[in-house]
């Protein structure tokens, strides 16, 4: 398990993209997204922190690309690193619906004292019924280690992950 | 080394998974490697379940090996059908299992135990860990 990445972390980086209309995305996104942010970070960072950075931008980008309510929309997706964590935002048009949702399953994975038996739970019970998605938050928070926020301004919906490097 | 059995994703075009079953004396060894990354892997390893589904019950094996270790990613639409494909090997073959991972790759050593449904005693008691570096 990398609880706390031991390697020191000198170097900064930061990267931004927009895109739009997402309804001219063709082909599978996250998976690009994931897999070149992550060859990027691999000429500075150690492999488990660019493999973090990969699967926190597929799963928040495959979040995004599987909930558009808007083709004509923009999705934007902001990643930092420094000495202190690994940021990730990613934010893109979406009802206030969609944001209680989204706020309720943060919430509800932020109070659980076992995010690990809670992902287990949800994995067995959504696989007996068939369910697709619903996982990827989880996995971040259990598997991962990241901490989750969401937020809401302007019919804009922003995912904020967060794992710190001093094993916070 | 008899080849069972094989599954493939091919994602824009390219080959990026397959998944190899095999027997040899005994010992049954399926082997995971590339990525699962695509929207729905039902659509390309359907047939792989159902060999592996007609096939396992009647061979003669008494071990099993599951490589993981040459598996790269998995996104969280993967997890299904791994839970799939070991729920066969567990439910269809007798013996140990011998689960082989990646030391250092937080989904297989955090969230493969919860796929492999280690809660269950039967299965807990049957599977044993070799983590392995990546190369």
């Amino acid at each position: 398990m990398t609880e706390a990445i031991e390697e020191a972390i000198s170097t900064r980086v930061g990267l931004s993209l927009s895109l739009a209309p997402l309804g001219d995305v063709r082909g599978n996104l996250a998976a690009t997204l994931g897999e070149s942010l992550g060859g990027v970070l691999a000429m500075f960072y150690p492999p488990t922190l660019c493999k973090k950075a990969n699967i926190v931008v597929t799963e928040l980008v495959q979040n995004v690309i599987e909930n558009v309510t808007d083709s004509t929309s923009e999705m934007r997706l902001d990643v930092k690193i420094d000495s202190d964590a690994l940021q990730v935002e990613v934010t893109n048009k979406a009802t206030a619906e969609q944001f209680e949702a989204v706020k309720d399953r943060v919430e509800k994975l932020s109070a659980s004292d076992d995010p690990k038996r809670l992902f287990a739970e949800t994995l067995r019970a959504r696989r007996m019924q068939r369910l697709r998605g619903g996982l990827g938050l989880l996995r971040l928070v259990s598997e991962n280690r990241f901490r989750l926020s969401a937020r809401y301004a302007g019919e804009r919906l922003t995912m904020q992950a967060i794992f710190s490097l001093r094993g916070a | 080394m008899n080849v069972l059995t094989y599954g493939e994703i091919m994602d824009g075009g390219a080959s990026v998974f397959h998944c190899v079953a095999r027997e040899d004396e005994g010992t049954f060894t399926l082997t995971l490697s590339g990525v699962v990354r695509i929207d729905n892997p039902y659509r390309h390893l359907a047939n792989l379940l159902q060999d592996l589904r007609e096939m396992l019950p009647k061979r003669p094996i008494s071990r099993s090996v599951l490589d993981f270790s040459e598996l790269e990613f998995c996104n969280s639409n993967g997890f299904y059908v791994i839970m799939d494909i070991v729920e066969i090997v567990y439910t269809s073959v007798p013996g140990p299992v011998l689960v082989r991972r990646l030391q250092e790759d937080d989904w297989q050593q955090e969230t493969l135990p919860i796929l492999l449904n280690l809660d269950e005693e039967s299965i807990a008691a049957r599977t044993t860990f070799e983590d392995v570096r990546e190369l």
